[in-house]
């Protein structure tokens, strides 16, 4: 296991480089994209405050929690800010799924899970660097992890066009697999056949 | 359901370019044109299933998931594994192989290259479940998800089969490029062409895998009563490449304290046995009904 951390944190390193240039080239047209300001998005969505009727600065977006039979994963519409940029926007939205649902459906992501880093890049690719609670509350067993990574997955593809795929990152490490099964190695399409539609 | 189209009108796509190939002498090779008239007499010989590859997840110091009396998921699955094998291989109907028959530790990309060696029609992983809702229980059988770069290259045959000149990208996992890719896209049409052949292979792969997961499900709820959570889709690493159709089972969920009791008893393990038995018979038959013998897919 040993060897293969080292290998996980060569290669974390070098996707960190990879996002650095990335942010980089992204910088050079459009400086905003780049770091989108903590306190926008600590603002953006006030904890415990149920979102207030539609109005033009803010979006609905669906996030997926589990099912309350634990089996699939489910939506539930909330409202975000209408943020400038697309990272922003994802991190709003994975911000509510970690913390939690606000009806009758479970919480999808493992808890005191925290949200590291959020970047949209061009090719449609978002790159989600959360804490290491995400990796061990899923050591316990497949089906957990399967709906927690889809739960992320499916909701920045659904809700985001500019985002088509999630790359997912540990720790700022680029692992190759959660729970032992999962391969994170590769970004992921959304899964909407995990999505229980009743 | 519109993936399941797609597959069905990529697998139509597939035909048709096999047969404007000039790759026809491999394809020769495929199971379906060189019946092998073996021991077992002519019928047997056109069997769509010969090889069956079965995997116990974990193994060695890796336990997998752990019941509450202390009991392993590496030796439940090893136990049910030995089981379905011994069935399986009854009578020389299969050949069957495990990529583990005792408590080590094999990797996870190791196992599927075991299957793919043996070219194997069918590769099968055992595992338990486990949750951290203590009440989660039932059956799951996993398939591999399309991956971003299945997407890619399959967007890519699509625009390829309109007459596009594009060159296909190597797809993960391919590094024996043929050289620095030309930009006129004229040569190199049979490096294309494989490329294509395989990405089509491997969704008929999927598509039955699907069917297998279903059947899977089917019999378990149907031989043990294990409620049925479905067949669903995710990228489990000892899925990916495989070259032919693959399930992962989660038999039954050992964080849940009946299931956990059961799984403990010999007598189910035979039984679950049994149903992943009569999944699998299920399949070749009806393999062997609809599509003749043998992947059509040819074998990279």
């Amino acid at each position: 296991m040993s060897g293969a951390g080292v290998a996980e944190r060569a290669e974390g390193a070098i996707v960190l480089l990879t996002i650095v240039a990335g942010l980089a080239s992204a910088g050079c047209g459009n400086p905003v994209d780049v770091v989108p300001p903590p306190a926008e998005s600590a603002e953006a969505l006030p904890p415990g405050e149920t979102p207030v009727a539609e109005s033009d600065n803010q979006v609905e977006v669906t996030l997926y929690f589990l099912t309350p039979d634990g089996e699939m994963l489910a939506a539930e519409r909330r409202r975000i800010f209408r943020t400038a940029t697309v990272n922003d926007r994802a991190r709003q939205a994975i911000q509510a799924i970690l913390d939690g649902p606000e009806g009758r459906l479970l919480r999808s992501i493992p808890p005191g899970t925290r949200i590291l880093e959020i970047f949209v890049a061009r090719d449609g690719t978002a790159f989600v660097d959360l804490s290491a609670e995400f990796r061990w509350g899923l050591e316990t067993g497949s089906s957990d992890a399967v709906l927690a990574v889809y739960a992320v997955v499916n909701t920045l593809a659904q809700n985001f066009e500019e985002i088509r795929r999630v790359k997912l990152l540990l720790d700022g490490e680029e692992l190759d697999s959660v729970g032992g099964h999962l391969d994170l190695s590769r970004p992921i399409l959304p899964e909407m056949s995990l999505v229980d539609l009743h | 359901m519109v993936r399941v189209v797609l597959i069905a009108a990529l697998v139509g796509l597939m035909a048709l370019a096999v047969t404007g190939s000039a790759r026809g002498q491999e394809m020769a090779e495929a199971p379906a044109e060189s019946p092998e008239p073996g021991p077992q007499g002519a019928a047997e010989s056109h069997a769509a299933i010969r090889t069956i590859v079965i995997d116990p997840g974990h193994g060695g110091d890796e336990v997998g998931a752990v019941g509450r009396s202390g009991v392993y998921e590496k030796d439940l699955a090893l136990d049910i594994a030995r089981r379905l094998r011994d069935r399986l291989a009854s009578g020389g109907r299969f050949e069957v192989l495990l990529t583990r028959s005792s408590d080590q530790s094999v990797g996870l990309r190791e196992r599927t290259a075991i299957a793919n060696h043996a070219s194997a029609d069918l590769f099968v992983s055992i595992h338990l479940n486990s949750s951290r809702r203590l009440s989660a229980h039932g059956t799951e059988t996993y398939f591999l998800s399309l991956t971003a770069s299945d997407e890619e290259a399959m967007s890519l045959a699509r625009a390829e089969n309109r007459g596009g000149s594009r060159r296909l990208p190597a797809a993960g996992g391919k590094a024996d490029d043929d050289g620095p890719d030309g930009e006129e896209g004229g040569d190199g049409g049979d490096a294309d062409l494989e490329m294509i052949l395989w990405d089509l292979a491997q969704s008929e792969h999927l598509a039955r895998s699907s069917r297998l997961a279903d059947m899977i499900q089917d019999e378990m709820n149907r031989l043990l009563g294990v409620s049925s959570r479905g067949i669903k889709q995710a990228p489990f690493t000892v899925l990916m490449g495989a070259t032919m159709p693959a399930v992962l089972v989660e038999v039954a969920f050992l964080s849940n304290k009946e299931e956990e009791q059961q799984l403990e008893s010999a007598d189910f393990r035979s039984r679950v046995a049994v149903a992943l038995e009569s999944a699998i018979l299920r399949f070749k038959d009806e393999l062997e009904r609809s599509g003749g013998p043998g992947p059509a897919g040819p074998r990279p």
